[in-house]
């Protein structure tokens, strides 16, 4: 509750030292002298001087027009980011993806119908085995696809051109949070100097800075995905006394920002660096606060 | 690959400047002598360093003197309204000697009684008097970044209005006034921000390792020990002001259970460390930090060992600067104290500064937010634009 007063008045000390952003131009509140700031959802720069009623109508329309901008972004992302599918993806490449991701699957498909002949390595990303899936979609589409497990990642990086995963979340200093198991493909592409591709639509960014990522920003699933119901029931039962068996299933995993080498998004490839600046474009300090 | 070349001997016989045979300390000039208006300080042993081992109580006993006499030279400030012309630098002196007060903070205090203070009829001879005390506080002491770069980011803000397109003065002023004495409040508020905004990254249980005694830092711990976390906390040494103690004494105080360790012993403990935090002197354009001689090691050692880097500085701290390397820097020299005579011809690097470059920082907390170094350029374009 403090850090979050914290963030208003940092924010506010920010939006008195600059531009203007979308919350105050909806408000109408004059400011002194700045250039408007363009916001993504249309230029909201003409003056309010209308009276309330219509006031109260315009912004109405705005707020949905937005909305409809939002929604339309967010269903075209996946093609727009499968565009840049055939700038990355080479002749004779072996892609690496963990789990099973839309975006992913839309991106390898562009390049196949663009005539590039490449192979797929799927890691099954346990304990939901989604990669099995994805590896299902990719072969009916024609692609070689190899599936392994995910400790066998390690092994077979060496043979790896390119490690592609999709993006669960975007943190605001460019790091990742993706299906468990990709920070080790991640490390282990930079071991191997692999570059590591993440594929994001901008739906996806968010403001935060994981402090904790490991544990904040993650979700504990039921531990019945990984071990059958009435194996292993007699360690599990803590009223027993002796030795208790726990089982932690973390869904997601977070990536440093370091070991990301690109980040494709719906506006063009971009650094890890950079994404702070896509994120300002959504998110204006004031906005921020929830 | 270009060698260095041995011109540094020639360069050195030549000069020849005469070191004292006691102690390596060389006496600091009468600070009241570089208080007049126009003259800077001209010796390099930069003012700023001086008023921090003021404030930390270490101080030579014949600057103390000469303090002294100064102090004695220039009466308080009250009688100073009986008719004297307002000198910005008198107003800076009488804001500076509260040891809790950042610099940069006292400097804009003073810009802002200048505006106050003014008998100017028009906007251009407003700006044209800010621009010279803002210069002459600029000029007072070279060394100090956070002085130039809050004078200038005080200039930019309060001048960057419409306000100053009005047909009423006086409105204009005041309008100029207001935005002065906002800039202040934000500059004056910045600790506590960032304090506020550096809580999510403290978790119960750390270990966090400080060098030199930043007072954002200090707030930065406090804060958290008002929020009953609990943590410890490493402490350099930090030769030769012996930051170290004087932050160990502050934590003792509030109970925070601290380690005391020398400089060199910072890779040796850096095992159990789970953060770093350090302050600035000035956050320059790349993204990298000035502050007090062995940030940089430590960073090195941090990054080594993957340990993150925290660095809390005020956004006035801001600085349109672009080090390449170490020597980039204005040279702020302080005395050091061997407490054995050191023969005349071996020399003693004297800097009291490094420049850490921002690969080596993971994130920067500013009142402005919590920034990635990438960022700093970003908003250091927008502060100055």
């Amino acid at each position: 509750f403090p850090a979050m007063s914290a963030a208003v008045v940092a924010a506010a000390a920010r939006s008195t030292l600059r531009p203007p952003s979308l919350q105050t131009l909806l408000e109408g509140t004059p400011e002194s002298a700045t250039v408007p700031y363009t916001s993504s959802s249309g230029a909201d720069s003409e003056s309010k001087t209308a009276d309330k009623s219509s006031l109260t109508r315009k912004l109405k329309h705005d707020v949905i027009e937005g909305v409809n901008q939002l929604i339309q972004e967010i269903a075209g992302c996946h093609e727009q980011i499968a565009e840049q599918a055939i700038e990355h993806i080479h002749q004779n490449e072996v892609i690496l993806t963990l789990g099973s991701s839309r975006t992913v699957l839309e991106f390898l498909c562009a390049a196949k119908e663009k005539k590039r002949s490449f192979r797929v390595f799927v890691a099954e990303g346990a304990p939901r085995y989604q990669g099995h899936l994805l590896a299902k979609e990719l072969v009916a589409r024609g692609l070689q696809t190899t599936v392994i497990t995910d400790s066998a990642v390690f092994a077979m990086i060496s043979r790896v051109n390119m490690v592609i995963i999709g993006a669960h979340a975007v943190m605001a200093n460019g790091g990742v949070i993706g299906p468990v198991g990709v920070n080790m493909a991640a490390l282990a592409a930079q071991k191997h100097a692999v570059p590591f591709v993440v594929l994001a639509g901008s739906h996806k960014l968010c403001p935060l800075y994981p402090h904790n990522p490991e544990v904040l920003l993650n979700e504990l699933r039921s531990p019945s995905e990984l071990l059958d119901f009435g194996e292993f029931s007699d360690c599990l039962d803590f009223g027993a006394g002796s030795g208790s068996l726990q089982v932690v299933n973390p869904t997601f995993d977070y990536v440093p920002p370091n070991l990301v080498s690109l980040f494709i998004t719906d506006t063009g490839g971009h650094n890890p660096s950079y994404m702070y600046r896509l994120i300002a474009d959504y998110y204006s300090a004031d906005d921020l606060v929830m | 690959m270009w060698r260095e070349s041995a011109s540094f001997i020639l360069d050195k016989h030549q000069n020849n400047k005469p070191i004292s045979l006691t102690h390596s300390i060389d006496s600091p000039p009468p600070p009241s002598a570089s208080m007049a208006d126009e003259n800077p300080n001209p010796n390099p042993i930069s003012a700023y360093y001086q008023t921090r081992a003021a404030h930390h109580g270490i101080v030579t006993s014949e600057w103390l003197e000469q303090a002294q006499a100064a102090v004695r030279r220039y009466p308080d400030r009250d009688s100073l309204v009986s008719g004297r012309p307002f000198s910005v630098i008198e107003d800076f002196n009488s804001w500076r000697q509260q040891p809790d007060l950042a610099e940069a903070v006292a400097a804009i205090r003073a810009l802002a009684a200048v505006i106050r203070a003014s008998e100017a009829t028009t906007m251009m001879e407003l700006e044209i008097e800010l621009k010279k005390a803002s210069d002459t506080l600029k000029s007072w002491d070279t060394t100090s970044i956070s002085l130039t770069a809050g004078c200038d980011l005080f200039m930019r803000y309060v001048t960057r209005t419409s306000a100053l397109e009005f047909e009423d003065f006086n409105s204009a002023k005041s309008r100029v006034l207001e935005r002065a004495e906002k800039f202040g409040e934000i500059s004056c508020k910045a600790r506590t921000i960032i304090a506020m905004l550096s809580q999510d990254f403290i978790f119960d249980g750390c270990t966090i390792l400080v060098h030199g005694f930043s007072r954002v830092v200090f707030e930065i711990l406090k804060t958290s020990a008002q929020n009953k976390k609990l943590f410890r906390v490493l402490c350099t040494e930090g030769r030769p002001d012996k930051t170290g103690v004087l932050l160990a004494n502050e934590l003792a105080k509030l109970d925070i259970p601290v380690k005391l360790l020398i400089d060199s012993a910072v890779a040796y403990s850096m095992d159990e460390v789970d953060m770093v935090f350090v302050g600035a002197d000035g956050v320059v354009e790349s993204g990298g930090i000035i502050n007090m001689m062995g940030t940089y090691q430590i960073a090195l050692v941090a990054q080594s060992m993957n340990k993150p880097v925290y660095v809390a500085a005020e956004s006035y701290k801001f600085a349109r600067l672009y080090p390449l390397d170490q020597k980039d820097l204005e040279p702020a020299l302080r005395p050091i104290d061997f407490s054995v005579p050191v023969p005349p011809k071996v020399e003693v690097e004297r800097s009291a500064r490094d420049y850490t470059p921002p690969q080596y920082l993971t994130l920067l907390f500013t009142d402005l937010g919590v920034l990635t170094p990438s960022v700093v350029s970003d908003e250091l374009i927008q502060l100055y634009l």
